[in-house]
This record gives structure tokens, sequence and C-alpha cells, in this order.
């Protein structure tokens, strides 16, 4: 049996997805935040670096440049110690650090005032240069441009910037495994519910169970509670086959008993009356008990059938039947309506009621539909002759169970009323509207189904 | 009048043939569908019995064959199952009536008589042609309200010339309406059945009942009361 996709595993890789991807994306912004960052201090510190360099410059009083032999920072003095500076004059280099060993590129237009910061390949060196012009006045109304540049390898700068990603790569790969930890814990207690569910519908499946427990969160609730509608429904159901078979064989044992007895008596015309009175009475109690047994009633997921189609066909095959009455017999139920019930149960329930409407009727039957209290009612009335409200009474809790005193009658206004308990529904008994009889059949198909019928039958 | 009866449980299957022939009916009976239709397109059925519940070709389908084969002589359904699930289906495939087992004798016969006289194109159980009067469910004839005396033979031809009064019948239809396959024909048979009518129906020569019809048959002549279309 195909187990199908694992709803776990899909989580777990809808979420696993989205933390590496917020991963790689936090990795790559941090790394780039730092490279800037790291990039700006180095562009502050070399402008400094030019400042302070401007600091120890002098001009004499011929505008000869006057430099100290050491700098402050001692890394201008190491020979190779990546940091350089240079001072130039149109052109002409004036100066260098003891540590440049080789030269700076010389500029060749400059602007005064204004600092330039670039990153540059260089005699096969990765350099970052700051350059600055100056107009420096050393005697009154004589001036020098004078350009101040300041450099350092690249090294420095990218040996950090690496260092950094080395660890942050480090630190959130941590984080992200630990973070995958922690999700598959979450997920196994998210998803402890439907571990259960599938454990418990395994105890009812072998028996150790009879209904689904409560305390399931709120979005199985349909679910579990759909479950244990299903299982009371067909628990009824089994109940209902028990019964009509106890209720049926202890009614067939009377009138077999009655047959029984006859024969030790031994008066033959006698006995041949009481067996064809047992015989009929024993086919009308088989008859009634499987009716009982047969009615679907009322289920959990049942889907809606279109009545009109269905009393149509009824009403074609009584008119075949009882074709030489010539009776007009008006269908008047919407096209529309759907009702959900089984259609083995609404074709015996009408086909008892309008069996009986054109039997009795003169010439006239109507089948109709109304809604009363909120339930949902067949109308079904003929032009005959009516039934006396005394008698009403009589035809509605017709005999005790399993005693037909008159076979062949009232079995099918037994079995109507059964069938409507099987949906909560009743009969009812008025005048039609041509002072006939008036059969209105109710059902009630508000809200979930809860009850029983088995014990309450008015059968024959 | 001739019936074609459908039923496996050979049980019931052979007390229905025996008591429809009592009544005077020819019966031919089928254990299963393929035998019914065999039957029915074999000889000229007047109405079928079926029995739902069949094995092989199931009675809906047996029903449904028949229709489409045009046969159009009414079809009384058995079945075992009262639901009116089963009933429904059973009229909608082309039946006209149903009974449900187990059902008395006399039941089925009354149907049986109904759904002949409807398909004939009569309402009523007494036919009243005239000085005639047959009265199809005691199986009497009266003339001028003096009751006929007239063998089984006899009244089954008569009902059946009355129930198809104006027409034509011809001698080979008559006798099969008479006698089962079985049964040695004579067909001189009808010709003496016809005169020995004539003489008891008709014995001053006046009414005319019977006309002979050189070549073709026999036809009931008197105009009967009551025929529906």
């Amino acid at each position: 049996m195909s187990r199908g996709y694992s709803l776990r595993w899909r989580l777990l890789l809808a979420a696993t997805l989205v933390l590496l991807v917020f991963m790689v994306v936090t990795g790559w912004a941090l790394d780039r935040a730092y490279r800037h960052s790291e990039r700006l201090s180095l562009q502050e510190r070399l402008e400094t670096r030019i400042y302070a360099l401007m600091a120890t410059a002098d001009l004499d009083a011929r505008g000869q440049l006057e430099m100290p032999a050491a700098l402050t920072d001692a890394r201008f003095n190491l020979p190779g110690s990546g940091r350089y500076a240079q001072i130039s004059s149109a052109g002409t280099l004036l100066w260098r650090s003891p540590s440049l060993l080789f030269e700076l590129p010389l500029p060749t237009a400059t602007q005064p005032g204004r600092m330039r910061f670039e990153r540059r390949h260089w005699q096969q060196r990765d350099l970052f240069l700051t350059r600055f012009s100056v107009s420096w006045e050393y005697a009154p109304g004589q001036e020098r441009l004078l350009t101040f540049q300041v450099a350092e390898e690249a090294g420095l700068f990218l040996d950090r910037v690496t260092a950094f990603r080395y660890q942050l790569l480090f630190w959130l790969g941590i984080a992200s495994l630990l973070l995958l930890l922690v999700q598959g814990l979450m997920l196994y207690w998210a998803l402890r519910p439907l571990v259960r569910v599938a454990q418990d519908l395994g105890q009812i499946r072998s028996g150790k169970r009879a209904r689904m427990p409560a305390g399931y969160p709120r979005e199985l609730a349909p679910l579990t509670d759909s479950v244990n509608a299903l299982l009371a429904s067909q628990q009824q159901q089994r109940d209902r086959y028990r019964h009509a078979l106890a209720d049926l064989a202890h009614s067939l044992k009377t009138p077999l008993a009655v047959m029984q007895s006859g024969l030790q008596d031994g008066d033959s015309a006698a006995l041949s009356a009481v067996t064809r009175e047992q015989t009929a009475r024993m086919r009308a109690t088989v008859d009634y008990h499987l009716q009982r047994a047969a009615t679907a009633g009322q289920g959990v997921l049942r889907q809606s059938i279109t009545l009109r189609p269905q009393l149509q066909r009824l009403a074609d095959s009584l008119q075949k039947v009882y074709s030489q009455r010539n009776i007009d017999l008006q269908l008047q139920v919407e096209a529309q309506l759907c009702w959900p019930v089984d259609n083995g149960d609404l074709l015996e329930l009408s086909g008892n009621l309008l069996d009986n409407a054109m039997k009795w009727s003169r010439s006239r039957v109507r089948v109709s539909s109304e809604e009363r209290n909120g339930k949902a009612c067949l109308v079904i009335e003929d032009d005959g002759p009516g039934i006396k409200p005394a008698e009403v009474d009589t035809i509605l809790t017709r005999g005790g169970r399993g005693d037909p005193s008159r076979p062949g009658q009232g079995i099918g206004l037994a079995v109507v009323q059964d069938i409507l308990a099987a949906y909560a529904g009743e009969l009812r008994i008025e005048v039609s509207a041509w002072q006939g009889a008036r059969f209105v059949a109710c059902f009630d198909f508000s809200g979930r189904w809860a009850g029983g019928d088995s014990d309450k039958s008015a059968g024959p | 009048m001739r019936i074609l009866v459908i039923e496996d449980e050979q049980a019931l299957r052979e007390q229905l043939a025996e008591q429809l022939a009592a009544q005077g009916y020819v019966v031919d009976a089928a254990a299963d569908g393929e035998e019914g239709l065999y039957f029915a397109r074999e000889f000229p059925c007047d109405l079928a019995i079926v029995d739902l519940g069949l094995p092989g070709i199931s009675g809906v389908d047996v029903i449904r064959t028949l229709r489409a084969e045009k046969a159009a002589f009414p079809v009384l359904i058995l079945t075992a199952m009262g639901r009116w699930q089963d009933k429904v289906e059973g009229l909608e495939s082309g039946a006209d009536d149903y009974l449900v087992k187990p059902f008395q004798f006399e039941e089925l016969l009354a149907r049986v008589r109904a759904l002949l006289r409807r398909a004939a194109g009569w309402t009523q159980s007494t036919l009243s042609c005239g000085p005639l009067a047959l009265d199809l469910n005691r199986q009497e004839v009266r003339l001028n309200g003096q009751p006929v005396e007239l063998t089984a033979y006899e009244y089954r031809l008569l009902e059946y010339l009355v129930m198809h009064a104006g027409e034509v019948l011809s001698k080979t239809r008559l006798t099969e309406q008479l006698y089962a396959q079985d049964f040695e024909r004579d067909s001189n048979v009808i010709e003496v059945f016809v005169g020995r009518l004539r003489k008891k129906l008709d014995p001053d020569g006046s009414l005319n009942p019977l006309q002979t019809v050189r070549g073709r048959g026999y036809r009931f002549t008197l105009q009967c009361d009551d025929r529906a279309s």
C-alpha cells in the first residue's frame, strides 16, 4: 500500500530550505557590511595619516621640503611594512617614507583641497591610496603645490575580511545546526497529535477502543468527530439489524406455534384455514422486519439526492400499475430540491404513501414539499374518502411489535414511520384540500443525528 | 390466450404452469432468460410473467430486450424483494404490473386477467355484445340473460374472438391459442369448434356472430359496449 508523501518531511524540508536561505542571505549581508565598514575605516585611517604627514612636513624659506628622519608612526619607518607615504610636487618626487622602496604613482593633474581615495594595482601590488594636494605658502607671495600621498597594502585589509568571513561561516553554521535541531524537535512536538490520531485509529481497528478520545487540537476536531459519528452510525446500523432479526425470530415463533398446535389437533379443514392465516402473518412479519433492517437511516457523510427525478420515476411506475384508473397525479416538487436521504429509504417511504394514495383516491393525487418548523416535509394527498380523526391514532400506532392482526395492511405505514424515525422525523395525517387524506412525512436534517430508532417501532 | 412464464424456481414454475393451464391458458414455461426470450420470439405471447431474480440474464434485462424487439404484450413481474426501488426498476424496464412473492394464485390470476383485458382494450371484466354477455372472471357466457353451456375449448375460442372483436383472426393463430406446441393440431378443429359455437349461440341463424372470411380466417361481428380505444 503506497504511503504517499510524508507531512513531517514536507514541513522539515520547507523549514530547512527557509533556514538555509535565511542563513545564506544573512551571512552575505553581514560579510558585505563588514567589508564596507573596514574599507571606510581604512579610508579614515589613511586620511588621518595624511594630516599627520602634513603636520610634520615643512617648507623652508626657499620652498624646500623639510621632513624629519623618522616619523611618529613606526610603520612608515620600516622598509616593507606595507604602509607608505610620499610627497611630490608638480610631478616631481620630493620625499619618500623609509618604508617606501619603490615609487607611488605620481599624479599629474591635481586639484588642491580634495582628498582622493582609491584602490589600485601598482607594480604588482594591491594598494589602497589616498592623496591630497595643497598649496603651501612658504614666503609672502610664494606658493608651492604639494601633493601628499599615503598608501597601504590591501593585504592587511584582506586578511581581516577573510578572518571575519571564516568566523561568520563557522558561527552561522553552528547556529544553523542548532536551529535545525530545534526545528526537528518542534515538528515532532507539533505533529504529535497526528501520530496520536493514527495510533488511536489503529486501536479502534484492532478493537481495543470504541471511540476517538477527546483532547485533540481544534484543527483535527472535525476529523475525529466525524470518525466518532461514523462509528456510532455503524453501531446503530448493526443494532438495527440485530434488533430486527431478534424481533423477526420472536414474531415468527407465535404463528409457527399456532400452526403446530393446529397440526396436533388434526382437523384438516380448520388446519388449512389456520395455515393460510398464519403463513400470511409470517409473510407480513418477514417483510416488515426485512424492511426495518434495510433502512439506511441518516448517515454522517450522506450525499444529497435530488428528489424530483426519483419521485417522477415512482409516479410513472405507479401510473402504469393503476393505468385503468386514470388518476390525475400532480408532482409539485421543485426541480432543484435536494435532501440528504438514502435513495432506497426515499423510494420506500414515498412508494408506500403514494401507493396508498393511488389506491384510495377517486381521481386526484398530489405530491408536494414544504418546510415546517425547520423540518423538510413531503406531502402526499388524495381526494379519496380520507381518514376519520378517531382512526388516525390507531393507524399511527397500529398493533404491538410482531403482532400483525391484519396482514397486508398497515405494514406500509409502519415502515414509513420507521424510516422517518431513523431520520429523527415523524408522520402526520391531516385532511387534504379535497376532503381526502393528507400524509405529511417530515425529516429532521438539522445538526448531527445523535439518536437511534431501534427501540421505538410501530410495527405490525 | 398464450402466457409465457419465466421463473427459475422449478416448483413455482411448474405450479404456475399447471394452475394457469387449468384456467384455460396455454402456457410456455421457461427456466431462465435465454429460454424465455426464445419462446417469446417463437410463439405468439399474449402476456409474460417474469421473475426478477433470474440467473444469467436478469429479469430486468429480459424485459428490456423484449421491449427493444417491439414486443407489445403486457408483462407482469414477480419479485421476492418487496422494496419499491426494485419494483420501480422492474416497471421502468418495461413491465406493466408487479406482484411480490409469496402471493396467492388468485391474486396473480386477477392481475393477469386485468392486464389481458387492458391490452385488448377492455376496461370491464364483463363484455356485453348485443344479446351476448361474457363474464371473463367466471368464464361464463349468457345469451339474452340465459347461461350457455360451452366446453373449455369452445369458451377459450369464443373469448379470444370476442376480445379481438372486429379483427380477422387466422386459423393458425386461433389454433395456437388453444393448443401448446406439443399437442397435435388438426387444421379442421377450428372449423368444428366454430360450427358448434354457431349452433349454441345462434340457434335460429339470425345473429351471425361469427363470420367466416374466406381464405383469411374468422371474425366476431357483434358490436360490443365499452371498448376503450
